[in-house]
């Protein structure tokens, strides 16, 4: 469970202070599919890094599971983002020179998983995205939605609190994007907690619960309960 | 846990060396060429300084030298004078004798040579360890009764005697007739010049052959190795109450042996520290090229961020990229430098080589050392850079 309370972040570019987040609060339940959308500069990206443990807030608390995050250290928001959050990148950021299997296993290592170990559950979670087929190919060597579609095991096979998927099928056609979404589905059914930030209003919709940002705040929230 | 992140660590850091072979051999160039002239150059060193060392101690390091300066003056030292002394400091000195040293012309039959002429007592050969090929060495009577008898060299033996046996035959030195009772074993290769051309004989009877006849050089055997101080404290004290101060030169062949022990390490070091500074460009090199690898991958340093990776990882992933490249090089650098410096010993006949322990691990060290402090600061870049701004470069 994710609860985000009272949170800013404020940049200084040089006597200007920009709000970032201006009061944000926010409550995401487990297994719930949520999509946070918004322009560019609306501050979703801001939300998102803080959601992600890539980031500190300048004021207000954030937890994950109960452990306060906008407290902690640099190495303890590495092992945040390692054992809770599973990324999904618009550009997949695969290592172009491992292999899926590889690029699948890269989360287990920095946990220090052991080799045979790390291989069962690489194969697993490739199995899961429908390409134990692909497992010694590199990136170049897959589609555009075959990458994606190994990040999304290498989101996966941590078994993280939080899918985090940021405009996952911006990189990607329609069919390929419609492959991605479909999977999301599948898995929110499977019962992971999915964040989905987008600017993509008709990606949003397929989502069950809606968050808008705008300017740093929340301006609307499906469920009610945000700051509408 | 931590040896399964250094393993990776390790892997990761091959397979980003291996794709990117050329580069990493430049970069590996400057470690092997630092790494091969230090090990070659304190190599050469040290194999002349073992060189220089095994002939003289092959002299004996108990040998002690006394030269005296002032002959001409007032006061003088007479053969027993010192023999008196030597014989009040049996404890510390074994073997004592006169040396004078000069040159003749020795005469077989119609042939005539000029020589080198030692005139010495009987227990030279002691001192010196000479070996005899034929016959004997000069003896104590000989010596006391001014007998005619020469030991000679093998040039003399081969250009007066064929190679024969020469025991017993006569050999004149400026004119006067010697009868040569023994022939020396080979020291140099037998040749005009070499230290094979001499004649030695009874210093009693130099003053037949040479003008300058009263031994101004004395050559004495200390009781050991650790007496030579002693000895040659006891020998400074006596002759400069006998002659005045520093009119005669003691020296021993432990002193020679230190002095040039001194001058060969400081060579060496001297030689080492110049290619030393070729291992430092060499970490220089490294370092520019860990910062551009940086650059390059700062993506992928974003993602393995994103992915949970800490600091420490990152850091170790590229603190061993640049430790593997120095060992590497400084492993290849190594071999190198045993090949050519045994290759050259080998050719050139002036050169030793010698790769010590010492210098082997001081160059390999070197490196390693090199490598990660030249390393730290491209890893320790990497590991700072912020994620988000990381993953978004392109």
């Amino acid at each position: 469970m994710i609860v985000i309370e009272n949170m800013y972040k404020i940049y200084k570019i040089g006597d200007i202070e920009v709000k970032a987040l201006n009061n944000v609060s926010l409550t995401i339940e487990d297994r719930e599919f949520v999509a946070i959308v918004g322009p560019s500069g609306s501050g979703k990206s801001t939300l998102m890094n803080m959601i992600g443990c890539l980031d500190v807030p300048t004021s207000g608390k954030y937890y994950i599971d109960g452990q306060e995050v906008s407290k902690m250290s640099d190495r303890a928001l590495a092992d945040m983002r390692n054992r809770k959050i599973g990324f999904i990148f618009q550009q997949f950021n695969l290592l172009p020179k491992l292999t899926a299997e590889e690029n699948v296993q890269l989360p287990m290592i920095y946990r220090g998983v052991p080799a045979g170990e790390r291989h069962r559950l690489a194969l697993e979670a490739l199995d899961r995205v429908g390409l134990s087929d692909r497992t010694h190919h590199k990136p170049k060597e897959l589609s555009g939605g075959q990458q994606q579609r190994v990040a999304i095991a290498r989101a996966l096979v941590g078994k993280p609190s939080i899918l985090l998927a940021d405009e996952p099928t911006g990189a990607l056609d329609s069919k390929s994007g419609a492959e991605v979404m479909n999977m999301m589905q599948q898995l929110h059914k499977e019962g992971h907690t999915i964040i989905l930030i987008t600017h993509d209003n008709h990606i949003a919709e397929q989502a069950p619960r809606i968050v808008r940002i705008q300017d740093g705040e929340i301006s609307y929230d499906s469920k009610g309960g945000g700051n509408a | 846990m931590i040896i399964t992140k250094f393993l990776q660590s390790l892997k990761m850091a091959i397979s980003s060396i291996l794709s990117n072979k050329i580069r990493m051999f430049l970069t590996m160039l400057g470690m092997i060429i630092g790494v091969a002239s230090v090990v070659l150059l304190i190599g050469l060193s040290d194999g002349s300084q073992k060189e220089i060392n095994d002939s003289l101690s092959s002299m004996g390091t108990d040998l002690i030298t006394v030269q005296i300066r002032n002959r001409s003056a007032s006061r003088v030292v007479s053969p027993s004078d010192i023999m008196e002394f030597y014989n009040d400091n049996r404890d510390i000195l074994v073997n004592i004798s006169p040396y004078i040293g000069g040159s003749t012309t020795a005469k077989v039959g119609t042939t005539n040579e000029s020589t080198t002429l030692e005139c010495v007592d009987a227990s030279f050969a002691d001192i010196r360890g000479l070996d005899l090929d034929y016959g004997r060495f000069i003896t104590e009577d000989e010596v006391k009764n001014r007998q005619n008898v020469a030991v000679v060299g093998t040039y003399i033996q081969q250009e007066f005697f064929d190679g024969q046996n020469p025991i017993g035959q006569q050999i004149k030195l400026n004119g006067i007739v010697y009868e040569i009772v023994g022939v020396l074993e080979e020291t140099g290769d037998s040749t005009k010049t070499s230290a094979d051309n001499k004649v030695i004989i009874p210093y009693t009877t130099a003053r037949k052959i040479l003008s300058a006849s009263t031994p101004s050089t004395y050559y004495i055997q200390a009781a050991s190795d650790e007496a030579v101080d002693v000895a040659v404290n006891t020998l400074k004290n006596y002759f400069n109450s006998m002659l005045g101060k520093n009119q005669a030169t003691v020296t021993s062949q432990k002193q020679i042996m230190e002095v040039i022990d001194e001058v060969m390490g400081m060579l060496s070091a001297l030689l080492g520290g110049i290619a030393g500074i070729s291992l430092v460009v060499a970490g220089i090199g490294i370092m520019n090229i860990m910062l551009v690898s940086v650059t390059e991958r700062t993506r992928e340093i974003g993602i393995r961020k994103a992915i949970g990776a800490r600091r420490g990882d990152i850091l170790l992933q590229f603190l061993i990229e640049s430790v593997i490249i120095s060992c590497m090089g400084g492993l290849i650098g190594l071999l190198l430098a045993i090949g050519i410096g045994n290759a050259a010993a080998k050719l050139v006949e002036a050169l030793n080589f010698v790769a010590t322990q010492a210098s082997i691990t001081l160059a390999f060290s070197f490196a390693v050392i090199v490598g990660v402090f030249f390393g730290l600061y491209p890893a320790q870049k990497a590991s700072k850079l912020n994620p988000i701004e990381a993953l978004r470069f392109e």
